[in-house]
């Protein structure tokens, strides 16, 4: 090793702030993760997104595994669950899975449902969103009706379609 | 009781290298095991022995990488069917190993030498380069393997010389790029190394490894009859877009060559600025459109600032460089400026961002010297403090951005597997399964999305346009 090396101790450029500009920010990186995996271990998410507890949730939005995940664990997907607000919009709302993910505009979800068989129910509702929110799945409803130019909002789209 | 100060520092810097890869551990553990690029190569290992396994890669059409699957393989075997555990788990080993390989590689000896060292780290683990070698599973990621190679390459170099230290080279090199092509930067190291003074490696070794690599491209090349990538094995970026391979062909079937030109030139680039990303500019393209992204910001200014830094200091110690005077910090330096341009030849057929994650390595590396020599006091090249904090800043945010991009990676992984059944509608070839593997199969779907552990997303609000979630 050189001199230049082996040098131990900090020159006064470093020590008039050099060292500390250079440390501090990559310590304060690493201590912010290390605490927020340590938070997260002992169950603190006031950094979290808010995670689903219905499957009605977890299709609002779009999580296709956690919707599976929440089926095996006994939910029926054929029921009207309670979606918190902040999945949806502000809003909360009583939904189907299959309505949430068509409220949510998750087409490859609303497919994943409909061949797993998890809409034995009276899909008139979710039609109606659907010519509303997401007229690309219609035909997977087997519904062929007539569908808004575009998507409606959310709150205007589960008005129009509480009479079902 | 550790007196020498020398080794109470080195110490240290092990046990922060542990705790980075640690914690990095912790977000890699929580990946289940992918769907593409992983579950048919568990498909291509299962049932057959090891030796074949190694033996069909070698006759592998335009790829020659007669190890890549002979790791999976061990890991497969050695799993039990416990898939994610073993195969997360050897990941999160293999970035342990490589943390500690590059503090050994630093020799943090000196106060300042550890002062540094945190920034150091954040520019290896936080540089785009880096992080398709830890968010991909593959199921075992070669390019961290590679990584890992090289990191061992310049410890050997900087061994005390024995037989075994040019045994242990020649067999390394041998491993390395029997694995994957971006092995071959081994015998670069190497030379490089030794050109500039390390002597762990006989001047006979060097010749042996010369040989090596000859002897890869004359059996890969005259032996085997193997033909380099094709235009139209892939998509490639190419100025702000990105061209499938029919598109390819047709702009550049006539003569490829500047296609080629372009994606080692946007290579170098790529680690240099962090622009082009993948062959695509993706950040000027922001610029004329008038949107360019915060994340996209801190990526190419602290890129850009660290190279001006090296730049600087190359320029200030050419005199001494001429006159063969070479001391720690010049030795990376000049590798780093070695193994550059060389890696983005390999990266000629087309450009992907961790393809350079070994010159990205050395690129950290060789930034690390350049602050620690700074902050001893004795490096000719001035750092105002302002520029030290911004591009510490930026460098500390692009290392918590690999963490976010880790986890997001968690939830799209699983993502996957929910929708495997429209994975098999969308492959080229029907894939017809024997009850062995189906039952692999639902061993990784279960896996991944019923008996997941719960990974929740970070929300940081605005905070999140200034990670880069592209890589």
């Amino acid at each position: 090793m050189s001199p230049r090396e082996t040098e131990g101790t900090l020159t006064s450029f470093a020590r008039s702030g050099l060292a500390g500009r250079i440390l501090v920010p990559p310590l304060v990186a690493f201590l912010l993760v290390s605490l927020y995996v340590v938070g997260e271990a002992v169950g603190y998410r006031g950094l979290a997104r808010p995670e689903a507890e219905t499957v009605a949730e977890a299709a609002a939005l779009g999580q296709a595994a956690r919707t599976l995940q929440l089926i095996e664990e006994g939910q029926n997907p054929s029921q009207l669950q309670h979606v918190r607000p902040n999945f949806l919009d502000a809003g909360e709302y009583e939904l189907r899975p299959l309505e949430a993910a068509i409220l949510g505009r998750h087409a490859e979800l609303v497919r994943l449902l409909l061949r797993i068989g998890a809409a034995s129910f009276d899909r008139s509702r979710g039609s109606c969103f659907a010519r509303l929110r997401l007229p690309e799945v219609l035909s997977d409803l087997g519904d062929g009706g007539s569908e808004s130019p575009e998507p409606l909002e959310i709150a205007a789209a589960f008005r129009m379609c509480e009479g079902y | 009781m550790i007196t020498d100060p020398g080794r109470r520092y080195q110490r240290v810097a092990y046990g922060y290298a542990a705790a980075v890869a640690c914690l990095m551990a912790t977000f890699l553990l929580a990946i289940p095991v992918q769907l593409s690029d992983s579950f048919t190569e568990f498909i291509s290992v299962h049932g057959h022995p090891l030796s074949q396994v190694i033996a069909a890669e070698f006759y592998n059409g335009t790829y020659f990488r007669p190890f890549r699957r002979a790791l999976i393989k061990i890991v497969y075997d050695v799993s039990g069917g416990h898939y994610y555990g073993a195969f997360r788990g050897f990941q999160a080993l293999q970035v342990l190993v490589l943390l500690l390989l590059i503090v050994r590689m630093l020799r943090v000896r000196s106060r300042a030498a550890l002062v540094a060292l945190p920034l150091g780290l954040a520019i290896v683990v936080g540089i785009h380069t880096f992080a398709g070698a830890v968010v991909e599973g593959l199921p075992v990621n070669h390019f961290l393997t590679i990584l890992i190679c090289c990191a061992a390459a310049m410890n050997i170099a900087d061994a005390k010389r024995t037989r075994l230290t040019d045994a242990a080279a020649v067999a390394l090199l041998v491993y390395a790029m029997l694995t994957i092509e971006s092995g071959l930067l081994l015998w670069v190291i190497f030379v490089a190394a030794y050109a500039v003074g390390y002597r762990g490696v006989s001047r006979t070794a060097l010749i042996v490894l010369t040989l090596c690599v000859a002897a890869y491209f004359v059996g890969r090349f005259v032996l085997i009859g193997g033909a380099p990538p094709g235009l139209n094995e892939r998509s490639a970026g190419f100025g702000f877009s990105v061209l499938s391979p029919d598109e390819l062909v047709r702009r550049f079937g006539g003569n490829p060559i500047p296609f080629y030109a372009y994606n080692v030139l946007s290579a170098i680039s790529c680690v240099l600025f962090a622009e082009p990303r993948g062959g695509v500019w993706t950040f000027v393209g922001g610029l004329l459109r008038g949107r360019p992204e915060p994340w996209q910001f801190v990526n190419v200014l602290t890129s850009t600032a660290t190279t001006l830094l090296i730049a600087r200091y190359a320029a200030t110690r050419l005199t001494n460089w001429r006159a063969r005077q070479f001391d720690e910090a010049d030795r990376f330096v000049i590798i780093f400026l070695a193994v550059l341009p060389l890696n983005a030849l390999l990266a000629g057929g087309y450009e992907k961002d961790v393809i350079m994650s070994p010159a990205g390595l050395f690129y950290g590396a060789a930034a690390y010297f350049v602050f620690r020599e700074r902050l001893s006091g004795v490096s000719a090249v001035s750092i105002a403090p302002a520029v030290a904090l911004l591009l510490a800043v930026g460098w500390s945010v692009r290392f918590v951005g690999i963490h976010e991009s880790l986890r997001a990676r968690a939830l799209s992984v699983r993502e996957e597997w929910a929708y495997y059944d429209d994975w098999v509608r969308e492959q080229p070839r029907p894939m017809p399964l024997t009850p062995e593997e189906q039952a692999i199969k639902q061993h990784l779907y279960d896996d991944a999305v019923l008996r997941a552990p719960r990974t929740p997303q970070p929300s940081l609000g605005v905070a999140e346009r200034l990670f880069d979630f592209t890589q």
